[in-house]
């Protein structure tokens, strides 16, 4: 009963946030630069840091159901997974809707691309592998090896534009951070109610999900006790 | 059992070769996805070679004729002249950032057959 209240609030503050989020994106300044387009990086950015957590949390959820053999933390593991492969899904997207107007093409080959595509299929082959297993027993330590064999791609993704050149703009290191030049000080405000709310969102449909694998194994229990 | 486990194993394996070949032959060797114009300018075995270079555009020395655009990249020590027939980017202008691919000659410089613009790494309002 607890549990449901706080989904209920976790939901509501997540949806109110975003809509405050696109609210301020449209206040904030236009860029110098880039004009309107450059409102598309205040989306964008989110979606590109929720999913490396999700991810994250993939992994460390993996570690602990290897070391517990609790089944709660294999449910936690594939729902991160899940959500985050979709906002992940996003982030592809509305990178290559920036592309265009900024660089003149939708698509290229550069690291940061490619290392964030690696990664988007990694954790689409996350699910696939969680789907083609049908033993319901081998399924969790399957799944839950592959989920931190497969974060190495996380970090690489992450720091594609900090080790190798690209394309794609680096624009926050902790110097221009310090030194206030990555972004006007308008265009934080965006851009960090953005990423709240975003993570917020992220934890109300992680609670769902994770409520709703186990309500359908509930259902499953029931079915077999009925001889269903 | 240790059938299983090995079919596993086998199996990551492949899937861990696999990206990484295909993140080797994305990027290119060496992970130099651009070079610098100082670095094509000093490296004489890049003639008649197709290289990806980054650089600043030098301005007022943009040129257009016929829809065959030239112009100068600069890493602020040296720069190398492009030849581009095509579309240019709505970024493309003087000092702006552009990574151009084509083949480099050692007379006209790199005919470029593709060209991206970079968007600057700083975001910051009109006024």
């Amino acid at each position: 009963m607890k549990d449901r209240v706080t989904r209920r609030l976790l939901g509501m503050a997540s949806f109110i946030g975003i809509f405050i989020s696109l609210y301020t994106v449209f206040r904030a300044p236009l860029d110098k630069n880039l004009g309107i387009v450059q409102k598309i990086f205040y989306i964008h950015f989110p979606v590109a840091i929720v999913p490396y957590f999700a991810f994250f949390v993939v992994f460390v959820c993996s570690i602990l159901y290897l070391k517990t053999r609790d089944r709660k933390w294999d449910k936690i593991a594939y729902a991160s997974a899940e959500i985050g492969l979709v906002i992940d899904t996003a982030l592809l997207v509305t990178g290559t809707i920036f592309n265009k107007p900024t660089w003149g093409v939708w698509w290229v080959w550069e690291p940061r691309i490619t290392t964030s595509l690696i990664m988007w299929l990694l954790y689409a082959g996350y699910l696939m592998l969680h789907f083609s297993v049908g033993d319901i027993e081998r399924r969790p330590r399957l799944t839950a090896v592959f989920g931190i064999v497969a974060f190495i791609s996380v970090p690489i993704s992450f720091m594609s534009i900090r080790w190798w050149r690209t394309a794609h703009p680096l624009i926050f290191t902790p110097a221009k951070i310090a030194l206030g030049e990555a972004l006007d000080m308008q265009m934080w405000i965006p851009t960090l109610i953005f990423l709240a709310s975003m993570t917020l969102f992220y934890v109300y449909l992680l609670g769902q999900r994770v409520n709703m694998i186990n309500l359908q194994e509930e259902i499953q229990d029931l079915k077999d006790e009925i001889g269903g | 059992m240790k059938a299983r486990r090995k079919r596993v194993v086998i199996t990551s394996a492949i899937i861990i070769v696999f990206f990484g070949i295909l993140l080797y032959t994305t990027v290119g060797s060496s992970f130099l996805y651009y070079r610098t114009p100082s670095e094509v300018i000093a490296d004489e075995s890049l003639y008649g070679k197709s290289v990806k270079v980054s650089g600043k555009v030098v301005g007022n020395a943009i040129e257009e004729s016929e829809g065959i655009y030239k112009f100068m990249i600069t890493d602020g020590e040296n720069s190398v002249s492009v030849v581009y027939a095509g579309v240019l980017p709505s970024a493309f202008k003087k000092d702006a950032e552009v990574i151009v691919e084509g083949v480099y000659e050692s007379d006209s410089g790199i005919k470029a057959e593709s060209l991206l613009a970079k968007c600057p790494s700083k975001y910051t309002s009109e006024e």
